[in-house]
């Protein structure tokens, strides 16, 4: 992949119609979340009481629920909240993952075999249990905490990742180049082995941005995400108990879920083929 | 190195993971804000009245002791499946469990009774015939298939079959308005309660278990032995099913064990979805009702399950093929 310049990655991303039709997805959620307040209809909050479960009609195109709020206005409220919790968990794991997988490749076998038996034992446990527990735990659920959590739990991947990459790279000529030339660790670290390892952390992490979307619209779908919150998931959960007065309540916030992560995975799948590497 | 060899070391390192697994378990829940001892006065308001008392109870539940202490003695019960009693119900949570292990047990089952055939088919189609209808419908259903959320998938299925065309209950293990006239009639509405919630947790199995089987038999079927096999002129159906089929479905079946973490993950919100009385769904009920006992329960039956799965698929992997083992 150091041979491939931006240029052609950006040309072989582009030449691929699902990455195009992934990235478009992507956009109309960052602008959807971004423009929310403009965007929406009504005010998401606001309760018609005289519209309680109006069916998808011209005044209202997704229909209301229960207190007479618009279901579309949520949607792209929601679209905010899944932003938010998209990017905000896969920094975290970011910042966690690529910390101690950098650590754990760069510096001898014992912080390597602590971090890495660490990794291995957290993926042992399913996500969404270990989330469940967390949940349980945390007296009131808030939702920068639940993105922090989301972040903690997607770790291990991107752990292991930059450790092999590290590992992997830092046998290389020019890093022994630069090592004998004085360079600090923390210098090789950063201009040497991070810019090199960038490609298959950039795909984990785009993936990873689906899956926090995911966990987070699971966890509130079971009750144990933020209540106060517009998300998707909340949204579900209300949907299931309103299922038979108003069935829309339980499609369109799906909807809103399932092409959001799959424009996400195309895209990843896309930016996998044009890095050309393996993750 | 010999199998025994083999499994005895891979039991080795399944033992400090088990440790790892439950000191994790037992770290969060010890970050609980406030004592333990709350949550198990607030589950239970009427059994405090002094200062004694809650000393006595503290005692009892064994919340006196040292954290190290309390973990090793939790850690030691586990092993021979006591995992205390209920802070809500008061009875052995084993006894919860039991309980409640035939619904998922039926429930894994049968989505894998539905999924594992069809998506093998596909799977060979697919690769038999690369581009073709089949494939194409593969392709797309693995993407559509892993970007749903279970739990929508469910309710998309309960609004269709259940609230539109009524083939379906919309919940439950059971009707509990039918007299069962006999063992034919209880066995029938079971299995009928079964379907839509197999075919949930199924749909997610078979959109990766699928792309699983064709790229195995596209890996195969260029091999070498393959191309002799074709070339002393057997006919291409044996070729596919006795040759290539037969070797690619072992790193297939390893994908059984290794899904069992999605399977439990699915499972607690199918369950939720449903109404079905599983243990996933008695887990988000003892996190609701903050019963923490229950909850490391379950959190630690499951994480055993999926433990003992990957052990019990790499040893029969390593079974299959000894090559394996000199890695």
């Amino acid at each position: 992949m150091a041979a491939a310049s931006s240029r052609s990655i950006k040309r072989r991303l582009l030449a691929s119609k699902l990455s195009i039709f992934g990235l478009l997805i992507v956009l109309i959620l960052v602008i959807t979340g971004v423009f929310a307040p403009y965007l929406a209809p009504y005010d998401p909050n606001e309760m018609m009481f005289e519209y309680v479960y109006h069916s998808p009609s011209q005044d209202f195109l997704l229909g209301t629920d229960a207190l007479g709020r618009d279901v579309l206005s949520r949607v792209v409220w929601g679209a905010r909240t899944s932003l938010f919790v998209g990017i905000g968990a896969t920094v975290v794991a970011l910042l966690v993952g690529v910390t101690f997988g950098g650590l754990a490749g760069f510096y001898g076998k014992i912080t390597s075999q602590v971090f890495m038996r660490l990794a291995d034992v957290q993926l042992s446990i399913p996500s969404l249990i270990l989330l469940i527990v967390a949940a349980a735990v945390l007296g009131e659920r808030n939702m920068p905490v639940i993105v922090a959590i989301i972040g903690i739990t997607m770790w291990p991947t991107l752990g292991r990742v930059t450790r092999s990459k590290v590992l992997d790279l830092k046998t290389r000529d020019y890093v022994e180049a630069a090592k004998i030339a004085g360079a600090s660790n923390t210098r090789i670290l950063w201009r040497h082995i991070m810019p090199n390892g960038l490609g298959p952390i950039t795909v984990i992490a785009t993936l990873d941005i689906g899956s926090a979307i995911i966990m987070e619209s699971s966890l509130s779908f079971l009750g144990l995400g933020d209540p106060r919150m517009i998300s998707w998931g909340n949204m579900l959960s209300t949907g299931l108990q309103d299922m038979i007065p108003a069935p829309w309540m339980a499609v369109f916030p799906g909807f809103a879920i399932f092409f959001t992560v799959w424009g996400l995975n195309m895209f990843g799948d896309a930016l996998r083929d044009a890095l050309d590497v393996e993750a | 190195m010999g199998l025994t060899t083999y499994i005895i070391r891979r039991i080795a390192v399944a033992i400090p993971t088990f440790f790892g697994i439950t000191l994790i378990i037992f770290v969060l829940i010890q970050m609980a804000p406030g004592d333990i001892i709350d949550f198990y006065t607030s589950a239970n308001p009427d059994v405090i009245e002094d200062a004694e008392q809650m000393e006595k109870l503290k005692e009892r539940l064994g919340l006196g002791q040292p954290i190290p202490i309390q973990y090793f003695k939790w850690v030691s019960r586990l092993i021979v499946f006591d995992f205390g009693h209920s802070f809500e119900t008061h009875r052995k949570i084993s006894e919860e469990l039991k309980a409640r292990l035939g619904a998922t047990t039926a429930l894994f089952l049968f989505s894998h009774l539905i999924g594992w055939p069809i998506a093998i088919a596909i799977g060979i189609l697919s690769a038999i015939k690369p581009n073709s209808v089949y494939d194409h419908f593969g392709r797309a259903f693995a993407l559509v298939g892993i970007a749903m959320p279970a739990f929508w998938i469910g309710l998309m299925l309960i609004l269709v079959f259940g609230v539109k065309l009524r083939w379906f209950p919309l919940g439950g293990s059971v009707s509990s308005s039918i007299e069962y006239t006999g063992i034919f009639t209880m066995m029938w509405d079971h299995a009928w309660h079964l379907v839509l919630p197999s075919v949930t947790i199924a749909l997610r199995s078979i959109a990766t278990t699928m792309r699983m089987t064709r790229a195995e038999m596209l890996e195969v079927l260029k091999k070498d032995y393959i191309i002799t096999a074709r070339a002393k002129g057997v006919a291409e159906n044996v070729i596919r099913i006795k040759h290539a089929l037969r070797n690619s479905l072992m790193s297939v079946v390893t994908l059984i064990g290794l899904s069992m973490g999605y399977v439990f993950s699915g499972a607690v919100l199918t369950e939720t979805v449903f109404g079905w009385p599983g243990i996933g769904r008695y887990m988000v009920h003892a996190v609701n009702v903050r019963d923490y006992p229950a909850v490391m329960a379950v959190a630690v039956l499951i994480s055993m399950m999926v433990l003992l799965a990957n052990l019990i698929t790499d040893i029969t992997y390593c079974w299959i093929n000894p090559r394996i083992r000199y890695d």
